[in-house]
């Protein structure tokens, strides 16, 4: 017996040793990008929160008199419109602001749909592995082998475009990344004798999986949700600026973006800001999640 | 059969399927090839014999946690079979080799000691104070009640190992290994602890060890088991005296203490 005979048994008790909460805390403050994604999203939440006391405007009133005013920095810009206005006279600071709220709506709504979905196969093959195993393995191919854009337009395009819809459509189509890291995540686990333990000591399978495995896969949960929240608002922008998703008047950077386009060559600002708006949002989410996965992470996968 | 057996097992086999590869048939292994034992009450049965032969699956065999592919495990009488998961838990409990391994991580001491009764649907408040009264027995610190185990020593995690074990207050607990992932001046210190619980607890145990001098210390029988086989199943005293087999002499050769029985070496029977 030599030292590789023991290291598949060592190894996943020191990944699974969980650091002190003030261990974590310490590292955290400590990280350039967990601190800068961190408090950018805290900012556009906070934003999206408060887009009724922050905005200068009404996001849905129109002002045919002054369409497509320039910011302040360009020619005729003015305080009164500081981002200027769209092609309806509405003041795009404003429906920036709103916009936020639709973003992160979906963004958050897909994914906890979708983490539900992705988070209860993958834990249950990665638990129970055989039968079982194979048919959510079968299922997440299925599901890899669609391409997600397609089907989502082909839903919108039967169902018609709503926010609902889109949180909805988006959901079910992008829980194939959580049941596959889930499924890994509980495998390293299920054969560890504190689940045994559990079993032995007559706890029911529900209690098992609630209490005992999902503790300790929590930290791959974070970390796939919150990459699973930025691909989820690219979503919904791609799907808006093909007029399938958020239908007008609602404010969506993607469908911004998307009416902007035929002004795009004499004022690129138009479909700038709200590209910048996601650039931002999606740059921030995706820090946060390499910061939380570098912070929980076991030591040397930095 | 007399009322002083507390389990038995009757012919046990378990058979596991190994692919050998896409397209290959599965051969099947077994591991237990129709072991019958019994346990008597108040007594420590040690189950010795090298890596591979067997002696873990077995003890998941009589805890419950693995199915035998034929045979039946009796519990005074019963079979377990037939027997539902919590009836089962309040009789036998385990206690696993590696403490690192058995405790969830991200679970407080007190929370993981409370399990059983927990399960069980005992309140909340009579759990509370039978961990505290559990910890007292197994000799941990109430201040350790919130801590997680990874801020615990290896000695520590033991007795809460098994504290949880006994806080249901089962007739037998299933040992697989209890010493031999702990250091050897603890090694002594939760040997001592398991035969005092004993006696105080009026428990049986089924002790599995490869460590002889570990099932001569406490065991009042001992089985010798090889290649998922009984070699022997005699009196403690009697088998380190007369050895049956050449196996079991062989075992025993493997001693490395110049005095059998007064220390507790760690052997390595399969690096030999």
């Amino acid at each position: 017996m030599t030292a590789t005979d023991i290291s598949p048994q060592a190894a996943p008790a020191i990944e699974a040793a969980p650091r002190p909460a003030s261990d974590i805390w310490r590292r955290g403050r400590r990280h350039t990008g967990l601190l800068i994604g961190g408090g950018l999203v805290l900012m556009i939440v906070l934003i999206a929160l408060l887009a009724p006391l922050l905005a200068p405007h009404d996001p849905y009133l129109q002002d045919l008199n002054n369409r497509l005013v320039s910011p302040i920095w360009g020619e005729g810009g003015s305080w009164a419109h500081p981002l200027g206005t769209d092609a309806l006279g509405r003041d795009y600071l404003s429906r920036l602001l709103y916009g936020a709220r639709i973003s992160l709506l979906i963004g958050f709504g897909a994914t906890a749909i979708a983490g539900v979905i992705g988070t209860t196969m993958g834990v249950l093959a990665g638990y129970f592995g055989g039968r079982i195993d194979f048919i959510v393995s079968f299922i997440v191919n299925v599901r890899l082998a669609l391409p997600a854009m397609l089907v989502a337009l082909v839903v919108v395009a039967l169902v018609g475009g709503s926010l609902n819809v889109v949180i909805w459509t988006l959901g079910f189509l992008v829980w194939d990344r959580f049941a596959v890291v889930m499924r890994a995540a509980t495998q390293q686990i299920r054969s560890l004798d504190y689940l045994s333990a559990a079993r032995a000591a007559g706890a029911s399978v529900g209690r098992i999986l609630l209490t005992e495995v999902m503790p300790n896969v929590l930290g791959a949960l974070i970390v796939v949700a919150t990459l699973e929240i930025a691909q989820a608002i690219l979503f919904e922008a791609a799907l808006s600026f093909l007029g399938l998703g958020v239908q007008p008047p609602t404010p969506s950077w993607g469908l911004m973006i998307s009416e902007g386009k035929s002004h795009m060559f004499f004022r690129p600002w138009v479909i700038a800001l709200p590209g910048a708006a996601l650039f931002i949002l999606v740059l921030a989410i995706n820090l946060l999640g390499d910061g939380i996965r570098d912070v929980t992470a076991t030591e040397g996968r930095t | 059969m007399s009322d002083d057996i507390l389990l038995s097992a009757r012919n046990i086999r378990r058979d596991f399927r190994v692919s050998a590869g896409f397209g290959k048939r599965a051969r099947t292994v077994s591991a237990v090839r129709g072991v019958s034992l019994d346990v008597k009450k108040g007594g420590v049965l040690g189950i010795v014999g090298e890596s591979g032969c067997g002696k873990s699956t077995l003890a998941k065999i009589l805890l419950g946690l693995d199915e035998a592919t034929s045979g039946e495990v009796l519990f005074q009488g019963q079979t377990m079979a037939g027997m539902n998961r919590k009836t089962r838990a309040r009789h036998i409990q385990p206690i696993f080799q590696d403490p690192y391994l058995s405790l969830n991580p991200r679970k407080r001491v007190d929370t993981i000691i409370g399990l059983p009764l927990r399960v069980a649907g005992v309140p909340e408040r009579d759990i509370r104070t039978r961990v505290a009264e559990m910890m007292e027995l197994t000799g941990l610190p109430l201040r350790l009640a919130g801590t997680f185990p990874s801020q615990m020593s290896g000695g520590q995690r033991q007795r809460v190992a098994i504290a949880r074990a006994l806080i249901s207050r089962p007739e037998l607990v299933v040992c697989d290994e209890p010493t031999s992932a702990l250091d050897v001046s603890i090694q002594a210190q939760i040997l001592n602890l398991l035969q005092d619980l004993r006696r105080e607890l009026g428990l049986t145990y089924v002790l599995i060890s490869h460590n002889l001098a570990v099932v001569e210390h406490i065991a009042t029988e001992v089985m010798v088991m090889n290649h998922g086989e009984v070699v022997e199943h005699r009196p403690t005293a009697e088998l380190f005296a007369r050895p049956g087999s050449a196996y079991t002499q062989m075992l025993l050769d493997s001693i490395l203490t110049p005095e059998p029985g007064k220390g507790l070496p760690e052997i390595a029977l399969t690096d030999a």
